[in-house]
């Protein structure tokens, strides 16, 4: 299941870029061996970014991060990649699955077909998500670690970095990714995320620059007559009223704890994302009177009963609730439009927009980080590296090309049928066969498109189009705080903690200026410092 | 000469992983192993000397809960074995016993999910009272009910396999004790108080003893699972304590330091409580 995991994401980017020697308390001792990343990411370039001129799309995206849009995919498929990238070399992969293994290379046909393309022999390791961290540590632990390697967090993920894997800086900084032109087409602010130790240190798997959407179950909106554009917080309250029904076991929404509640109510009174970067000087979105109040909001949604009474039960059912109508409105990563269709076919899917709280247009956007997770490259002769990149390359085929085509759908008429307009449907072989998680370890920029289904295609792009333009980035996307990376998880649960108190009444909200102070005494005020410190040298444009 | 490979076994696997322990002394980073991580000597101990409120919270949590699961766990198994022990027909005693089996053999995930849709907010007795427009329970999500919850889902998961060491024991007292005991007119509660009890009373003694040297260690996954609707204040307990700080954020060091002073406690715990089961002249764990 797609979850905005706000936690994790906002960890793993607290962790990426730089890395100084001194900022990391543990390494003052010296003289232990511990091999000390060196540079800071002053000195990184970012690859080119060369978009993909290949097919003309029929909504077009925009450069601030709306994605083109397609209705029926391109007739004619071009060739991206003109040689083959192998020849006959074994390489292995480590990549995650979140659905059940696919066939085995000697049973699958897909595999065998992308194997055939790219000239080598894939081994790919595949390790159920939730346990992939574990898994990983286990790998590196065991010292037998793979070609490439889907990395999306793991502790002290600089030292991890520089100890094994392969900074791939001169092969991809500034015009050197020319040679690899599918990759040049991930747009600058998915690269940030593999930038570690001042150099960049994987292939990032792109997201959607938007991040997330609030869905709403169309259905019930249309048949309660409710609008999905609210005008301000009262009538966004009022829609929250609407839809709860407790005896119809029915509320307005509800995730596994408060984070996504705070996320939209948080939009809604302005608070910033992560950081407000303020010429250089930074305030936490703790800190801030916009957080206090989107507390006293939740807080407001919860002892009105507007939220899923079992919303702090730990187990996360609420996509589930929001598939069975429990609930209307549901914050999500935005690749679940394309994931529901096919599991819950039945749910009518919609978008609702968030207006400032007092009503002055639409609220600012929380964009998301750009990327999911890296694909780092184990050590290696450059020969090595260059056939991994050249796999990568390959893998990375933009979309409407020959490529990705083969790499989305397999083969015509035993993975996928065609209908007249061209869009093919992933037949029941197809379905199981491409499961095969390469995408993980490079994939292109994905536009709007579902099979089948344009009115979706216009939809989102509409939504997009319309939320893109009030989004606000993170600002320490690839910058590092040592603090954040050492104890910033820690902290937050903390802080999580106490505001969860204060929203189920256990806590007044008087007790929301204590926690933010101890969470600047216990490290807060240490991670702006090295943020700041970064922020000048590095400047983010 | 036999035994070497047991030995060799109990060494490999027993001992040598003790000495990992010497991360609770170092800047442990996995990466570098831990020969090469930095020594930082008492440092990691910090926590536990200086008292850190977070753990301090953790550790009343773990020391009320571990003493009301003595109180009120603890001698559930007991009661049921004496029960079972009375049942006369050999199947249904059988068919009693392995419906209290079963529970043991379901994962906590499932137990906690099962305790969540019952009496969950949103769960079936919740929703049947909302149907009839009654006052909900809220029982899960009510922190002055945190302790009694978890208690109540241990007796219900655990008791049941917990009187299979009582029913042994029960079964080993001469039968001629109680024939004797009728004889000179002892009533069924007599015979209890005179025969059955000091006949298990050694059982009884090290089964607390060892479960006293678990004091510190109450149910990890059960607990990590439920924190989320009562919050960490009511919740938190060392096992948690120590992956939220060591685990989750990588901090192994801390998590090793104490992990170790847990480890070390619960051994004088167990030592202690044999030295007065000695006193008291039992057997205890072992005998001097």
């Amino acid at each position: 299941m797609q979850h905005p995991s706000f936690d994790r994401r906002t960890f793993l980017l607290g962790a990426g870029g730089a890395l100084t020697l001194a900022a990391l308390p543990s390494c003052s001792t010296g003289g232990t061996g511990s091999e000390a990343p060196t540079t800071d990411n002053s000195g990184v370039e970012l690859p080119s970014y060369i978009p993909s001129t290949g097919v003309k799309p029929d909504l077009q995206g925009t450069p601030e991060g709306v994605p083109d849009g397609f209705f029926n995919y391109p007739a004619d498929q071009h060739r991206s990649v003109t040689e083959t990238p192998g020849a006959g070399e074994s390489i292995s992969g480590m990549a995650m699955i979140s659905t059940a293994v696919p066939p085995t290379r000697s049973e699958n046909a897909y595999w065998r077909e992308l194997e055939d393309r790219l000239g080598v022999s894939l081994d790919l390791m595949m390790t159920p998500s939730a346990d992939y961290d574990q898994k990983l540590a286990t790998v590196v632990a065991g010292g037998d670690i793979p070609d490439m390697v889907q990395i999306r967090d793991a502790p002290d993920l600089p030292r991890l970095l520089e100890s094994q894997f392969q900074d791939l800086s001169e092969y991809l900084s500034g015009d050197a990714i020319q040679d690899y032109p599918n990759l040049a087409t991930l747009p600058p602010l998915t690269w940030r995320g593999a930038i570690y130790n001042g150099g960049i240190y994987g292939i990032p798997n792109p997201r959607q620059a938007i991040g997330s959407y609030v869905f709403v179950r169309q259905d019930i909106f249309d048949s309660l007559g409710l609008s999905t554009e609210p005008e301000n917080l009262d009538e966004f309250l009022e829609t929250c009223r609407a839809l709860t029904n407790a005896q119809e076991n029915r509320w307005a929404m509800g995730d596994s704890g408060s984070a996504a509640a705070l996320v939209i109510m948080g939009m809604l009174s302005g608070v910033p994302n992560e950081w407000r970067n303020e010429n250089g000087s930074l305030t936490h979105k703790y800190e801030t009177d916009e957080f206090a109040r989107s507390v006293e909001w939740v807080t407001q949604l919860w002892q009105d009963g507007l939220m899923h009474p079992d919303t702090f039960a730990s187990s996360d059912t609420s996509g589930q609730w929001f598939h069975a109508g429990r609930t209307g409105i549901w914050l999500t990563g935005n690749g679940h439009w394309n994931s529901a269709l096919k599991n819950h076919p039945t749910s009518e899917l919609g978008l609702m927009t968030l207006p400032n709280w007092d009503g002055g247009g639409l609220a600012p956007w929380r964009l998301g980080s750009g990327f999911f997770s890296i694909n780092a490259f184990k050590k290696a002769e450059p020969e090595r590296i260059k056939l991994l990149l050249r796999v990568c390359n390959w893998l990375a085929a933009p979309f409407g090309s020959e490529e990705n085509y083969l790499r989305a759908y397999g083969l015509d008429g035993v993975h996928h049928t065609v209908d007249a307009d061209g869009n093919p449907t992933l037949t029941e072989l197809g379905q199981a066969e491409l499961r095969l998680p390469v995408s993980y370890l490079a994939a292109p920029p994905t536009p709007l498109y579902t099979p089948g289904r344009p009115d979706d295609t216009r939809v989102q792009h509409a939504y997009q189009s319309e939320v893109i333009p009030v989004g606000e980035p993170n600002p320490v996307i690839g910058l590092y705080s040592a603090t954040d990376a050492d104890d910033g998880v820690r902290l937050k649960q903390t802080f999580d903690d106490a505001v969860n108190d204060i929203i189920t009444g256990r806590a007044t909200i008087s007790t929301l200026t204590e926690s933010v102070d101890a969470w600047k005494r216990d490290g807060g005020d240490a991670m702006r410092a090295e943020y700041e410190e970064q922020l000048a040298a590095y400047p983010i444009d | 000469m036999l035994g070497l490979p047991g030995l060799a076994v109990v060494v490999l696997f027993n001992y040598v992983p003790l000495l990992g322990n010497v991360i609770a002394f170092k800047d442990y980073v996995p990466y570098v192993g831990i020969l090469e991580s930095p020594w930082v000597g008492w440092q990691n101990f910090q926590v536990i000397f200086n008292g850190d409120p977070e753990f301090l919270t953790a550790l009343s949590n773990t020391l009320i809960i571990s003493l009301v699961q003595i109180a009120f766990v603890f001698p559930v198994p007991i009661a049921l074995a004496l029960l079972l022990n009375s049942l006369v027909s050999e199947r249904i005693k059988r068919v009693v016993q392995s419906v209290l089996y079963l529970p043991h053999f379901m994962s906590w995930v499932v137990v906690v999910a099962i305790f969540q849709h019952m009496l969950g907010n949103a769960g079936l007795l919740n929703s049947w009272l909302r149907s009839q427009e009654l006052v909900t329970l809220p029982i899960i999500g009510n922190p002055d009910l945190f302790i009694g919850l978890i208690t109540s889902q241990v007796i219900w998961k655990d008791a049941g396999w917990g009187t299979i060491i009582f029913l042994a024991a029960l079964s080993n007292i001469d039968v001629q004790l109680y024939e004797a005991a009728a004889v000179d007119g002892a009533s069924r509660l007599r015979q209890l108080w005179h025969v059955t009890l000091p006949g298990i009373r050694s059982v009884i003694f090290l089964m607390l003893i060892l479960k006293l040297g678990d004091v510190l260690t109450v149910g990890f996954e059960q607990i990590l699972l439920q924190q989320g609707p009562v919050g960490l204040h009511a919740s938190e307990v060392l096992d948690t304590y120590v992956y939220r700080n060591g685990v989750l954020s990588g901090d192994w060091g801390v998590a090793a330091a104490v992990g170790l002073v847990k480890g070390l406690v619960g051994v004088m715990l167990v030592l202690g409580a044999n030295r007065l089961a000695h006193v008291f002249g039992e057997r205890g764990v072992y005998s001097r």
